[in-house]
This record gives structure tokens, sequence and C-alpha cells, in this order.
């Protein structure tokens, strides 16, 4: 028998279980899950104050990763934009973070250890994976990097070239008036064998904050459903917003105009807003992040811009 | 006196019941709603039960489970915790549910999976409410459903101390359910108590778990009552009701609804006042809520507020004329939040100066159909009042005539602030979408009670009803989770209407054996139900975002008819007394445009043998459901069953005590039972073999 019902009726005004405190972990202020897609570490940064918060989604914990300035991701003072690049190895697709310059814009310049502040990927150690970076300096020349790290860097030069296509190729695709923010497509690996690209989901995100789906067909994309809004979201500018992959049918979408993160998939036929979390029910109250990266220790094929 | 009158006042004196006899003298006529009825031994537009009675008989512990014996009403179920009763064909918004003089305040109507706010065995008696007297209620075809508490009753409990304690075991499920009922009163005050408590875990049927078909329910409900004088009596009332059920849908993570609903209001009797008689007035204040989950995610949330206030009354224009009066006054506010996992609490849409419905105008100009995938409708409130009159002419002894209208007044206003700005319908598709609108409806109906002998009696009404569309029925659009179908409203829907013609004949061949026959026609000029909505090539459609069937909204010519026939043969041998009972129902739902009504009820019939000696009862029940033979277009097939149920109870009575142990076997043959009326009728049959034990204790 509840209390709450005995008591209503016996004292008509007594009330219990509200109030209740949290559970004191570092998520949020409410025993309930947060329950963002499992398995994704991601960084969310504020290109304003330099802010950077690390988010495990599994764990739902956070870090502040500007705590040690001993870490090579520590961004203190810092400004820069943050990308997800997936870095096709031999051993397979080693997904890693790169946090650019802010002023950094691979269509006029390659990108050199200059450009960039650090590279961060999943380190194993004693069979334990754990989130770490290398400091842009590891790949100035003068400090004699290894032939690793240039070739590295030279692949990724490629990889922000290919996604460049990729932007101009989707935003010619946009009915006029819309410009193109932000994108995600995935099956990468496919589409650089220009393989069948039917079932391949170009998501696309306007300038005017309407998402769009398009598929490959005969060479060319092609609107897939109707386009639609996100809640809050009326405008979209690329450095104050992210696509990242959430699963193999969906993407995760950050827009800082209305700091929440919306979790678009596909479990149907058309790909929809199907939830979302605001900013601040997993991160520390009055952080205002303007970029999200994300990642998996699992590979997968997928490019973001 | 005409003979509807005389026989009910005899079963009034008999049952010892409300205190509305004591103003009734033996040559006046007495108002409808008083009549204590059952349906084999007369004939009567109010059929009244006590709840112990309907219990005993029940298969379950809903509403539906309780009233299923009755003829005409069946079950529409949805698992076990629910159950909104059917009658004569009729479901959801088209039967009403009243606690007394209030409306009920719960969203059972609006769809399947939402419980009825109440269980059944917390109240005192249920009425079944047909023809002109239904009208003082509002209008609804299936008649209404009216509970009576503690509070309704026009009498304080008996003086002294009054216990009422039962526990009963349930095999199937594995638990069971608990009541107590107490009160203590004395010549002036009174104190009652009622508690109710089931638990069930997921029960099995053809010897396998159905998975979350499993209930968690109680219900505390409470009153005081104050004789302020002979002719005035003031009745307290609070209750809480929590209810937690599994949705057995085709969903692999478990959904499941976390209700719950509070009541507190007060009950004046007045016997006379003002030269009115029988002067029941209420005002309630109830909160109704309830969570849809899925894998434990707050995915949907209802919140309905209502604030009640009604009154009835009875005047006496002369010997031979007489009417009842019902006023009710209802302001409600309905909020819905259905969004994957961000409804643990309502909130608004966020306004960004973005175009409104854009993405929903995009849906529209791709398809067709305005999809959304927000919130499903906009919050709206609803001030409403209803006033209905059944005025009833005595001609001669074996004649009455009564002449029932009722009219409906509702201010509608849609407040679409809790809409995500991108699913807003357009003022390009619908400029008035939100607009507040008043509506009104008006129904008529008149009734004729004859006695043509001593052994012949019929009862017959012919209604003209009017309904307004839910705001549901009017707004809806969007996905709903719990019953994974996407529901299309129409907000241009006009008033359902349909004229109701509802025959009943009593023929009593001797003291022993009675028939009962009851025929109903109703047709529909606007029937308003929920249709597969189909493309230019008749194929189902399939909303964009689930893959689920899309329903949608739509008012159509409509044909519902049905006959029902009980037969009750009593006889004593020695001290041995039997009572048998035959019942057979058919239902028939036809659209005008061509094809059938779905989720009908089957055709069905009932044996039941009824046997007393001494301090034992024992009860066998035989129910044979055909197959679906009238099935609407695109509906699936649904086998026809048989269920056998036993039950044995033996009282032992002492001083002022008395003590009973029972056990009740239902569906003993453990047939795989499928209720057609049912949307989860593939994945939730009804309960498989059960034995439930018992034990009741009475003070």
């Amino acid at each position: 028998m509840k209390l709450q019902a005995a008591a209503l009726l016996l004292t008509g005004a007594l009330f219990v279980g509200c109030g209740g405190s949290s559970n004191s972990t570092d998520t949020g202020d409410t025993n309930t899950p947060i329950d963002l897609p499992d398995g994704l570490t991601m960084v969310f940064f504020d290109n304003v104050n330099s802010t950077q918060y690390l988010y495990d989604t599994t764990t739902e914990q956070y870090e502040d990763m500007n705590s040690d300035s001993t870490q090579n991701y520590d961004m203190t003072g810092k400004h820069g934009n943050p990308v997800v690049w997936f870095h096709h190895t031999d051993a397979g697709v080693d997904q890693k973070i790169v946090m650019l310059s802010d002023y950094f814009d691979v269509t006029t310049t390659l990108l050199t250890y200059s450009e960039f502040h650090y590279l961060g990927h999943f380190h194993e150690e004693n069979n334990v994976k754990s989130f770490a970076a290398h400091s842009n300096e590891e790949f100035n020349p003068a400090n004699n990097p290894s032939e690793t790290k240039l070739a590295a860097l030279e692949t990724l030069n490629a990889d922000l070239l290919e996604q460049e296509e990729i932007r101009a190729e989707i935003a010619t695709a946009l009915p006029a008036g819309e410009t193109l923010c932000n994108f995600f497509v995935f099956d990468h690996e496919e589409h650089e064998e220009g393989a069948t690209q039917e079932s391949t989901a170009h998501i696309a995100l306007s300038g005017t904050g309407m998402v769009y789906v398009f598929s490959e067909a005969d060479g060319a994309l092609a609107q897939s459903q109707p386009p639609f809004a996100l809640e809050g979201v009326s405008s979209c500018h690329s450095s104050m917003s992210d696509i990242v992959q959430a699963s193999d049918y969906g993407v995760l979408i950050f827009s800082a105009q209305s700091q929440k993160i919306y979790l678009v998939d596909n479990h149907g036929i058309d790909f929809h807003q199907h939830s979302s979390w605001d900013i601040n029910r997993f991160l520390p109250a009055g952080f205002a992040p303007t970029a999200l990266t994300s990642i998996t220790e699992e590979s997968t094929g997928a490019h973001d811009h | 006196m005409p003979m509807t009158t005389n026989r009910s006042l005899i079963l009034f004196l008999m049952l010892e019941s409300l205190a509305l006899a004591d103003g009734i003298e033996l040559g006046t006529i007495n108002v409808v709603e008083s009549q204590e009825t059952q349906s084999s031994e007369e004939v009567a537009y109010t059929t009244s039960h006590k709840v112990e009675a309907l219990s005993k008989k029940s298969l379950g512990e809903t509403l539906g489970d309780y009233l299923s014996n009755e003829l005409g009403v069946d079950s529409a179920t949805y698992g076990a915790a629910v159950g909104r009763p059917t009658v004569r064909g009729m479901e959801g918004y088209r039967v009403g549910i009243a606690q007394g003089g209030i409306m009920l305040n719960d969203l059972s109507a609006m769809s399947q999976d939402h419980a009825v706010g109440l269980n059944a065995k917390v109240v005192e008696r249920i009425e079944l409410i047909k023809g002109p007297a239904s009208l003082l209620y509002g209008s609804y075809s299936g008649g209404v459903i009216r509970t009576l508490g503690e509070e309704h009753l026009a009498t304080l409990p008996k003086e002294g101390l009054s216990l009422d304690g039962s526990f009963a075991s349930n095999s199937n499920t594995g638990q069971g359910t608990g009541s107590f009922k107490g009160s203590y009163a004395s010549e002036l005050l009174a104190l009652y108590l009622n508690y109710f408590n089931h638990q069930a875990d997921s029960y099995s049927s053809g010897g396998e778990i159905v998975p979350n078909s499993d209930t968690s329910s109680e219900q505390l409900h409470g009153v005081v009552g104050w004789q302020v004088d002979p002719d005035f009596l003031v009745k307290f009332y609070a209750d809480t009701l929590d209810k937690e059920y599994g949705v057995p849908n085709t969903t692999p993570q478990r959904t499941d609804i976390l209700m719950e609903q509070q009541r507190y209001g007060v009950v004046l009797h007045n016997k006379n006042l003002w030269g009115l008689q029988n002067v029941i007035t209420e005002l309630q204040q109830s909160d109704y809520r309830h969570y849809e989950r899925e894998d434990g995610r707050y995915d949907g949330l209802f919140d309905q507020q209502q604030v009640s206030l009604s009154s009835k009354f009875d005047v006496d224009f002369s010997e031979e004329t007489q009417a009842n009066f019902r006023i009710e006054l209802i302001s409600n506010e309905l909020k819905v939040c259905h969004e994957h996992g961000e409804c643990e609490e309502f909130s608004k849409g966020i306004r960004t100066g973005a175009i409104d419905g854009a993405s929903l105008a995009n849906y529209y100009n791709s398809t067709g159909i305005p999809y959304s995938h927000g919130h499903p409708m906009p919050d709206t409130q609803e001030q409403k009042i209803q006033a209905g009159m059944n005025l009833k002419h005595y001609y001669t002894q074996s004649d009455e005539l009564s002449l029932a209208v009722s009219g409906v007044v509702r201010t509608l206003t849609p407040d679409s602030d809790n809409m995500q700005e991108t699913w807003l319908m357009p003022v390009s598709i619908d400029p008035d979408y939100y607009n507040e609108e008043t509506d009104s409806a008006l129904s008529l109906s008149l009734g004729w009670w004859h006695s043509w002998s001593e052994v012949l009696t019929s009862q017959v009404s012919l209604s003209y009803l009017e309904r307004l569309p839910s705001s549901q029925e009017l707004l809806w659009n969007g996905f709903h989770h719990a019953t994974e179908s996407y529901i299309l409203g129409n907000r241009d829907l006009d008033n359902e209407q349909s004229v109701n013609l509802d025959v009943d004949i009593l023929y009593k061949h001797t003291d022993a054996l009675s028939s009962n026959i009851s025929f109903f026609y109703y047709d529909f000029e606007n029937y308003i139900y929920q249709s597969p909505k189909v493309d230019s090539s008749n194929t189902p459609i399939i909303d964009p975002f689930h893959l689920s069937p899309v329903w949608e909204i739509r008012g159509v010519g409509a044909t519902i008819y049905g006959l029902g026939i009980e037969e009750n043969y009593a006889i004593e041998i020695g001290e041995h007394q039997l009572n048998m009972m035959a019942q057979f129902n058919l239902t028939k739902g036809e659209l005008d445009e061509s094809g059938y009504i779905p989720r009908m009820s089957p055709y069905n019939a009932t044996l039941s043998l009824d046997h007393t000696v001494g301090a034992w009862n024992n009860n066998i029940t035989y129910k044979w459901v055909d197959e679906s033979r009238n099935e609407a277009e695109n509906e699936t097939h649904t086998e026809g069953y048989q269920l056998l149920n036993l039950s044995s109870t033996y009282q032992y009575t002492f001083n002022k005590s008395s003590f009973e142990v029972w056990v009740k076997g239902t569906n003993l043959t453990d047939e795989v039972a499928r209720n057609h009326l049912s949307f989860l009728k593939e994945t939730a049959p009804l309960q498989g073999r059960a034995v439930s034990f018992g034990v009741r204790y009475q003070y």
C-alpha cells in the first residue's frame, strides 16, 4: 500500500515522495538516465571561452578536459574547431578527434602542425582504452616526427579535401535559397568506390535549420524525403553546429542556438527527430558549447564535415 | 401503480438500500433512477447491480470484466489491466461512465490502452442506464454506466462498526487481490474506508507467458458523512488510484503505463429542497494523469484536471407526471506530451520565429497527409454545460411514456503552446485549426413502457442522439506508442448523429421461467470511428516514421443492430435452489458505403447454472464465442473460443459475522482465447486456466 494514499485520506495533507535528491553522480540533477546512445565519447567545446568537456554516454560521466594542463588536449586560452577524422589504416578505421585552429580553411591551405591543437583518439593500455591526445608539436617537422605521423597528416589532408568535395556536392543539391551548414554521409567507403548508393543517406543541415536527407542515385543527389526542422532551431552556422554518427541508422545533431542534441534516425522509412537532450541535462550548468564531436571505440564508415 | 415502480420498490426494500426509499410512498410513482432491478426480473431503463454479485461472476478486475455477463455487454480488453465495457456494439465515447453525478474524469474513451479510472471493486453499485433515462447524463448511444460509491448513497452506513475484508489468490498470475472495507457510524456521523489492491504477474495462455501482461493497482476511497438533519445529508470524499500495467504489444522493449488519479468532492443529499425531491448535488475536483513508457523511457504523458458541479433532482408535477432533471458544469484541461523520452513533465514548445509548421507542411505537400512527429495534439481546455430532463407520464397503470431531452454546449479551446514549432498545423493548411470554438448538441428520446398483461411487459425507446466529437477525434495527429498506430484526427468532423431504436420484452412464462429479449437498431448519420487509411489502390498506408498503420478518424453512415436473448429458469428441489440462465448476443455493424465496422463483438452465448444449498453456492458457466464473421476491410480474422468456469462458495454465519471461502476456476480448458474487440488480440490472448482461492470476512 502506498503511504501516499493512506496519508492522503487519513491526514488530508501529508504527501511523500516529493523533492527527491539526485544520485550524486556528475550527470544531471535527477535519477533519470540520460540515455544518449551508448558507446560514444563526446567532446563539447565552447570556442568563446575555450571551455571543453568530455562526456561518456555509456557511463554518463563528464570530465573537464581543461582541468589538467599537462594533457595535450587542454585548450585553456585557445580557440579551435573540433572535427572527427575517420582514419583508415591497415588495422581498420581509427576514429580521431582533431582540434583544428578555428581559422583553418582546407580549401585555401593544407593542414600543417600549426593549424591544429591536438589529435585525440583512444589509446590502449593493458587492454583498457582511454581517450588521449597527441600534441600538434609532435607533428612539427622541427621535432623530427615519425614517418607515420607525417603520413597521417597527409591522409588527414586528403580526407578533409574529400569532405569539401562532398560538401560542395550536397550544397548544390539543396533547394534554391538554402545554404549548407553541416552534413553527414553514411557508408563513406561505398561512396568512395562509387558503388550503388541508393541506400546511402546524406544528412544535410541547412542555414535555416532544416534537415534534408538525400540519397545518391545515377550519380546525383536527390531528396529522399520531405525536409524537417529541429525543435528550437531556426538558423545554423557551421561553427555553431555539428553532426556526428550515433548508430548505423542515426546521427546526433548539435545546435548551439538551442543548446540541444537531437537524435535523428530512421527506424521506419524517413529520418526524423527521434528525441532530443538539453545540454545542461548532463553537462555543468552555464556551459554553452559551440561545437561537438564524437567518436567510438568501434570502427565505422562515415564522414561528417 | 405501474409495474416497474411496484416491483422496484419491493426489491428496493428487500435490499435495504438507498434511503431515497424514505421519500417514496406506496401509491406514488418512483423515479426511474431509484429502481433496483435485475435484467432477468424486470424491464427498466436502469438496471442496478451490487458490486459483490458482479465480482463473484467476473473473470477479471476491470469494469468490463464485471459487466461482461450482462446482456449486450462485452469488454474491450487490452491486456489484463484494461477492459472498457462495450454496450450493444458501442465503444469508447459512445458509452458514458459516470461516478454518481459526475462523468468520470479519465481518458479511457480516448484509446483502448487507457484504463478506466476506477476499480469496480471499490464502488458499491453499478447501474446500466439506457434509453430516455440515459439522456440525463448526455448523449451516449451505448447508454451510461453509472457507478455509485458510498458517497452517492443517501444514507449513512449502518450504525456501529462494519468490516468487510477479502483476499483472493490467482494461480495463473501468481498473485491476487485484497480488499478491505470498513465503516463506523453513529446516528449523525460516519467514516467509511474502502481499499483495494490487485497484483498480478504476467499471465499465461495456452501454457505460454504473455509478456508484459502484469498489473499492479491499488485504490483507496474514503468518505465522511454527516446527517445534518433528517432531510439533509452531506458526504465528503477523497479517492486515490494508482495503477501500473504492462502493455503486451509487439514492441521488443517493455511498454507500460503508470496511471494515477486523485478525486476530492462533496455530495449533498436533500430529500426536499424548494419543492424539489431527491436533490443530489455533487462538486468534484479530480486530477488524472498517466505516463506511457517504453523500455523505461517516458514517451507519453497525459494529464486531465477537471472540476465538475452537478445537480440532479426530481419534480412531481402531479401523481401521473414526474420529471428528473440533471445539470452538470464541467471544466477540464487536457495536457498531452508524446515525444520519445521527453515526457516526464510537460514543456512548452520552443518558438524561434521560424515558419510555423514547416516540417508538417513539407509532408503535406509531399504526401497529401500532414504527418507530424511532434506532440500529437495541442493542450485543450473544455468548458461544458450539459443539461438533461426526463419527463414521465403515466397514462394508466400499464403505460408509462417518457420524453427525454439532453442539451450540451461546449467551448473547446486548443492551446498550441505545447506543440513544437515545426509541427504546428500551418495556417496554409487549416487556418482555423487552433481556433476556439463553441459547439452544441441536442438529443431527444421517447420511451414507452407498457404492461400487456401479468406476464408480458415491453419497453420501446426511440432516440435521436447527437454527440460532440471529442477533442482527440478532432485534433489528434500523430503516433500513439501504446497502440503502435498513427492516428489522424479530423478537425472538420460534424456531430455524430444517430437514430436509435431499443426494444426490450420480458415474458414470464411462469414464476420460474422468463424470457428477456432485447433488440436494438442504431442508424448513424455520422458514425465516428478509426478506419485504416488506404491509398488509391486500396493498400493500407503506413506512416513514414514508424512503419505503423495510419488510422483515420472518419465520420460515415453506419448501422449497428443486434439482438440479445436471455432465458432464466429457477427451480427448487428440496433444499436445493437452482437458477439456470441462457444468453445469446448478436451484434452486427455495417457501413453504409459497404463493409463492416471493425472490432464488433462476435456472436456469443452463455449457459450458467447456479446452485445453492444451505451455506453452499456453486456455479458453472460455459461461454461460447463465435469466430469473427463480419470483419471490416483489412481487419484480421479472430478464431472463436469457449470458456468453462466453475466456482464454489461456502458461507458460515455466526453472531454478527460471516465467513466465506471460495474457489473459482476460470478458463478450465485452458483455451487460447483471443478477444476480437482488442487491438492486442494477437499478442494478448485472454488469460488461460486459473484457479483462485479466496476468503472473506464480514462483520
